[in-house]
């Protein structure tokens, strides 16, 4: 008989209004019921791979203005973090980082799209003012690294969910033969991950070092014991934690079993960077080269990249991330372009992260949490350009949330997150993103798919 | 002769009255009687018929007699009325007789007949031997016929020849012929005096002496069993021998039969071999010998005192047979000191110390020549101390410290929980860790997290590692920004230092920390300027992190529904204008602002840096107005911030978390309340805390063994794992050894936490579950597999080639391949892992499902390996509980 301890609520910092909430798989499937009984067939192959910068990336340094007010706003506020000779993207007059030349080429190809200011929202009408007045609710916790992390990945302003919006459209397609094998929709290659935890279906989550158990060396001796291990997976220890424990690892020889016939030792058409981000990517390469053998049809990809919660030092610190990310995005369409992988209009790439940064730098040569954002999609899908709104620049403006630059977004994650779900093939969106229903159906999808 | 003397006078004067009737009647010329044959030789037992021809007379009819005896005597010969003549037994003296007729006309009228007498012809009908061996005496017996009684044998060889006894039809003699192998003599009997005769020849074949062997010629064998030799006689027809024994004293050599069934003694003597003689009865010169190695025999354990409790001088009482008087006794690899009583009884004394899952081999190895190894016997071995149970004393040690050994439990049971709980909190009997001070700045984490693992692995001052170990991962600084030594070394000594003080005094020391400055910026934060406020992020992370988390706690670490906030975005800048004006220490002798970058004391204050106008914060005005001051006021605000009407938050917020960390990720809400009643009636001592938590029932201390909530426990985080598994294993270790490149692979890499949230969040959950499970937040199935990974590598000893497991003990365990008893011998072994490991002897499902991975190999290192492997990868071992 144990009460939840400790669960972090979501909860409106000042306003009254609260959604009593518990913990559980029961309320929270109750409250999506909607999607539990319509399962998603798929006859053609998708995938999308989503790339979560943590530490919340300051998205002001990323994509900047070049023309008009905003140039100039961003110039003086930023001050010596401003970025120096942005490449411009096209005649949008905007321009990307000067280290992200590979992305530069992807908008110049058409593949890369930029959706402007997007956040976690409740509503559309967020505004400063109805926000003071009590009329419309933001977010729970802002500016919190783990509470915004688990909204961008489990797409609820205001509750605590266990399960993600990538691993809701898993259970979409976990029954209906998507993935004829039984090779699980949702692979991470960067651990554990809310986002792709579904409320029956369960991800892979595989990457770095050796993927198998130890000592298989085909004799009958190692036989016997995997036997034995099978064996110690099916006795029921009456114990919550011991099951679990016995879950993941069965799951994992399971995987492990469908990824050994599938994937192979051939090397991939390009050496990918010798990044994290590379390497992962890579792997998510792999996997999609080996979708055939792995009979998967609807693939979820999740990545990551850490190191952006730049409160010092930002301009040389993710200056460099810029790069692995830009280097490593690259990469993965050429090789996706390659005729033996030839997916690069069946798969599509994005990012999230937690927030992004204060547009007022703070006294150490960094900024500070805030709110909304800009993110890229890449892929021969998707329709290439600037999409959203881009923000005012201007401290304490009608689109500064608080006095420091918190951008309130104009564009919702759970639009954003529609139009990539729409694309591939989700027919139920609202059950997949509920926040949506706050958002009327003409608002989305969102051009860039 | 009486009778026929008697018969004959009558019938001869019948004759003779008949024939004088008739003569009367004739008388013309004189009577003549011719006796026909006139002459003959004859020889003793022959008989002759004479004829005689009685001439002018018709009266025919003679009187016979033999030397002019009427009819002859015994002495001469016997004739009859017919003429027919029997020699006597024995040649007579002159050995010529005469048979004469008288007629019966004129009885003076005579014919004569000499008869020469012979002693008769030996024959031989048979010998009783057809071959003698050269130069061998040998006795014979020649059966025949007229042997007299002074014949002699001879052998035509020369051979002298003794008569041992004689008849007329058998004749025993003695010799011993000269002749060589592979000839032939003969034999005669030869009758002497008169008429020598000498038989025919017999035939002997003369034959190579005896020859005796025997089989084996030379064989081991071990004292007390038995060998049976064969002796082989050849060239004589008795093949019977005698069998001896030498080379030892009789009380070690053995015996043997008369079928030549050798048993060996029981207990060797020195000497080492026996010789075991057949000597041929035919020919005593003649014998053969057998060589036989002995060996002592094949020690066999019956029985031995088990349980036992550990100790320097245990003594075991052994019983069995086959010990040898100078066997050794070995237990668990030590060499205990013998007594021996017989062969099938000994006692054994020495030191068997608590063990890795307290079952230990002994063994009876007996010396050469020969020696040998008795097979294993399992001695169960009790720790003495009996405070509290093995298993209660293990799972107690694996919430206070890396991990349970041996050597720990016993020491805890045999001091108890609150003596041993003293001992650690006090420094002077359990002193500090103590970080290497670093050098310079320039080296990297590597040498830190060496020493991490030396302090975990032999380090006394365990309790202290593992609370330090949690209060770092509730206060965070990483490697990801303090990668050199220099940086991150001052902070874990700090946690070690405070392990055991107040959390107050932890908290402070964290935020004057230059490391938790360099981290979170506090360090060089300054007032604000017209275009910069002052940094928030320790202000944010002390709040929602360290202390006070972001919503109300009741005092069971509930929020309310919904959760009301601790503190406002308000708040966090205001706390964020406190935290201004610290600087590095000044480590060069000339302080300014900002200091360089130095790491090894408290950050310095600069008052012109900080803001020291009035702030508002947590609903009270802080007026100090010094750097110091406004940070003692802020932290004061912050540890007695509460729920009106529950205890400070801190309390409950950090109950539960240390409670996860040590003990259980699903506390009761009685338990994180029990805990932070201690926590803020004791101004939060950790001290306190700690003893709380690990001494209450929901931790299964003291509860009796009542079996605990369904889930309760928590899974091993990887450092804790690895360790814990090297500790019960009971692994020697040498500086020199980082598992963090195992515990990275396993998600947790040391001093490198992804973020200040940590390896893992708090409220983590099993998804779609309500069940808490922080740990498995980076539980991947990559980081499965490296589990898998480190426990297979540990079964191994391939984790370092610092660490060392010594596995010969259970390897004892696992050396039974006989098919009818190596499952109760293995069962033996998978309860030692288990109670190693699991601390208890392992469940009928697990020992099912594990026992045929045994079984498929005979390979007592390779069933070791598989067994640990087994259990230390099992889930049941991966959580703790």
């Amino acid at each position: 008989m144990t009460i939840p301890v400790l669960p972090t609520r979501r909860e409106l910092l000042r306003s009254g209004l609260r959604m009593a909430t518990t913990l559980g798989a029961a309320a929270s499937l109750g409250h999506l019921g909607r999607i539990s009984a319509q399962a998603q067939t798929a006859s053609d192959y998708k995938a999308l791979v989503c790339v979560f910068l943590f530490g919340g990336n300051d998205a002001n340094n990323m994509i900047i203005p070049m023309t008009g007010a905003n140039a100039t706003n961003y110039t003086s506020v930023r001050g010596s973090l401003a970025v120096q000779n942005p490449l411009a993207l096209g005649s949008t007059g905007y321009g990307i980082h000067p280290n992200m030349g590979g992305l530069a080429k992807l908008f110049a190809a058409n593949q890369l799209a930029v959706l402007c200011n997007v956040g976690t929202l409740v509503s559309p009408k967020t505004t400063k003012a109805a926000y003071a007045a009590g009329t419309v609710k933001v977010p729970a916790n802002l500016f919190s690294h783990a509470d915004q992390q688990q909204e961008w990945q489990t797409a609820a302003p205001l509750e605590n969910l266990t399960n993600g919006w990538g691993g809701r459209i898993a259970d979409l397609y976990a029954n209906s033969g998507a993935n004829a094998l039984g090779f699980p929709t949702g692979v991470s290659v960067a651990g554990n991950s809310t986002f792709l935890n579904g409320a029956t279906a369960q991800p892979a989550s595989i990457g770095g070092a050796s993927f198998s158990l130890p000592g298989e060396d085909g004799s009958s001796a190692a036989g016997a014991r995997d036997a034995a291990l099978q064996q110690l997976f099916k006795l029921d220890s009456g114990v919550t934690l011991v099951q679990a424990a016995s879950t993941v690892l069965q799951g994992a020889v399971e995987v492990a079993a469908l990824l050994q016939n599938a994937v192979g030792a051939t090397p991939l058409p390009i050496v990918f960077p010798q990044t994290g981000i590379g390497q992962q990517l890579a792997q998510v390469a792999q996997l999609i080269r080996a979708r055939t053998q792995l009979g998967a049809s609807r693939q979820i990809f999740f990545t990551s990249l850490g190191g952006f919660d730049t409160h010092t030092d930002e301009l040389a610190g993710q200056a460099a991330l810029l790069l692995q990310l830009s280097d490593a995005i690259s990469a993965f369409y050429t090789a996706l372009a390659d005729s033996t992988i030839a997916a690069a209009d069946k798969v599509t790439l994005f990012t999230e992260s937690e927030f992004s940064r204060t547009f007022q730098p703070n006294s150490n040569g960094g900024t500070d949490h805030a709110w909304g954002g800009h993110h890229l999609i890449a892929g021969s899908a998707v329709k290439g350009g600037l999409y959203g709104t881009f923000p005012s620049l201007v401290l304490g403006g009608d689109s500064d949330f608080e006095s420091r630059g918190n951008w309130i977004p104009t564009t919702s994650l759970d639009q954003y997150g529609a139009t990539l779900a729409n694309w591939f093939g989700v027919s139920d969106l609202v059950g997949v993103f509920p926040n949506l229903a706050n958002f009327g159906t003409s608002t989305y999808p969102l051009g860039f798919l | 002769m009486a009778y026929h003397r008697y018969l004959l006078p009558r019938v001869v004067f019948a004759t003779i009255l008949s024939a004088a009737a008739v003569t009367a009647a004739v008388s013309a010329g004189s009577v003549t009687v011719a006796v026909n044959p006139s002459s003959v030789t004859l020889r003793l037992g022959d008989a002759k018929s004479f004829s005689a021809a009685v001439s002018n007379t018709t009266n025919k009819g003679v009187a016979w007699f033999v030397n002019g005896i009427a009819g002859g005597n015994g002495t001469v010969g016997i004739v009859d009325g017919t003429g027919k003549y029997q020699t006597p037994t024995a040649v007579p003296t002159p050995n010529v007789v005469t048979v004469s007729a008288a007629s019966k006309a004129d009885a003076t009228k005579t014919g004569v007949a000499t008869v020469t007498l012979l002693n008769p012809i030996p024959v031989i009908s048979s010998l009783s031997v057809t071959q003698i061996n050269t130069q061998l005496p040998f006795v014979l017996s020649v059966t025949g016929s007229s042997f007299l009684p002074t014949a002699t044998v001879a052998l035509d060889d020369g051979t002298a020849l003794s008569i041992k006894s004689q008849t007329a039809t058998l004749i025993t003699v003695a010799g011993t012929t000269q002749t060589a192998a592979g000839k032939q003599i003969h034999l005669t009997v030869t009758n002497p005096g008169s008429g020598s005769s000498t038989s025919s020849p017999r035939t002997i074949n003369v034959v190579s002496p005896v020859a005796v062997t025997v089989s084996p010629t030379a064989k081991s064998l071990r004292a007390g069993s038995s060998l049976t030799l064969v002796a082989k006689v050849s060239n004589n027809p008795v093949t019977t021998v005698t069998w001896s024994l030498s080379g030892a004293d009789a009380a070690h050599l053995g015996s043997i039969t008369s079928a030549g069934v050798y048993t060996a003694p029981a207990v060797l003597g020195t000497a080492p071999t026996v010789t075991v003689t057949a000597t041929s009865a035919a020919d005593p010169s003649k014998s053969a010998s057998a060589t036989l190695t002995l060996l002592n025999p094949v020690p066999v354990i019956t029985s031995v005192t088990s349980p036992v409790t550990a100790g320097p001088a245990v003594a075991l009482t052994i019983g069995g047979s086959g010990f040898a008087p100078s066997a050794k006794v070995m237990a668990a690899g030590t060499s205990l000191a013998v007594t021996w009583t017989s062969t099938t009884g000994l006692t054994a004394v020495g030191n068997i110390a608590p063990t890795a899952g307290g079952i230990v081999a002994v063994k009876v190895i007996n010396p050469d020549p020969g020696g040998l190894t008795s097979q294993v016997y399992p001695v169960t071995v009790n720790n003495p101390g009996s405070r509290l149970s093995y298993a209660a004393a293990k799972r107690f040690l694996e919430q206070a410290t890396w991990g349970p050994t041996p050597a720990g439990i016993a020491h805890l049971q045999d001091i108890g929980v609150d003596a041993w709980l003293a001992e650690q909190f006090n420094p002077a009997l359990t002193p500090v860790s103590q970080y290497a001070q670093p050098l310079d700045c320039t080296t990297g984490l590597g040498q830190l997290q060496l020493q991490f693992f030396n302090n975990a692995l032999t380090g006394a001052d365990q309790l202290r590692q593992r609370v330090a170990f949690a209060l770092g991962q509730i206060a965070v600084v990483s490697g990801v920004k303090l990668p050199k030594y220099c940086q991150m070394q001052p902070y874990q000594q700090l946690l070690l230092n405070d392990a055991f003080e107040t959390y107050h005094a932890f908290l402070k020391d964290v935020t004057l920390s230059p490391s938790m400055g360099h981290y979170l910026d506090m360090v060089n934060n300054s007032k604000a300027t017209p275009t910069t406020s002052p940094d928030e992020n320790y202000a944010r992370e002390l709040m929602q992190l360290f202390s006070i988390g972001l919503a109300h706690l009741n005092s069971d670490g509930s929020t309310d529904s919904p959760p009301v906030p601790t503190y406002s975005e308000d708040d966090v800048r205001a706390l964020a204008r406190v935290f201004t004006g610290w600087t590095y220490p000044d480590c060069l002798g000339a302080s300014k602002w900002p200091n360089s970058p130095c790491f090894n004391a408290p950050m310095t204050a600069f008052e012109e840096h900080h803001d020291n106008a009035a702030k508002v914060f947590l609903g009270a005005t802080i007026n100090a107005g010094s750097a110091e001051g406004d940070l003692d006021a802020a932290l004061a605000a912050i540890e007695s911030y509460s729920k009106p009407g529950a205890l400070p938050n801190v309390a409950p917020f950090v109950a539960l978390r240390l409670i996860q960390h040590l003990v259980t990720s699903n506390p009761s809400p009685g338990y994180v309340t029990d805990v932070a009643a201690v926590f803020a009636s004791t101004d939060g001592s950790l001290q306190a805390v700690v003893k709380a938590i690990l001494t209450h029932p929901e931790a299964g201390f003291g509860n009796g063994g009542a079996a605990l909530p369904a889930n309760q426990g928590h899974l091993r985080e990887p450092v804790l794992y690895s360790l814990a598994l090297l500790r019960a294993l009971n692994a020697s270790y040498v500086y020199g050894a980082s598992l963090d490149p195992s515990t990275t692979n396993m998600g947790q890499d040391l001093f490198n936490a992804p973020s200040v949230f940590n390896y893992y969040s708090p409220f983590y959950h099993l998804p779609g579950t309500p069940t808490v499970a922080p740990e498995f937040q980076i539980l991947s199935q990559t980081a499965a597999f490296a589990r898998a990974s480190f426990a297979y590598r540990a079964s191994h000893n391939q984790i370092s080639q610092f660490i060392f497991i010594d596995w010969s003990n259970w390897e004892d365990l696992a050396s039974d391949t006989n098919p009818a008893t190596q499952t109760a011998s293995l069962t033996n072994l998978l309860n030692a892992v288990s109670r190693a490991l699991l601390g208890a002897p392992m469940s009928t499902d697990m020992l099912n499902a594990i026992m045929p991975a045994l079984v498929v190999t005979q390979n007592a290192g390779t069933r070791v390996m598989t067994a640990v492997y087994l259990v230390a990868v099992s889930s049941q071992y991966q959580v703790q509980r």
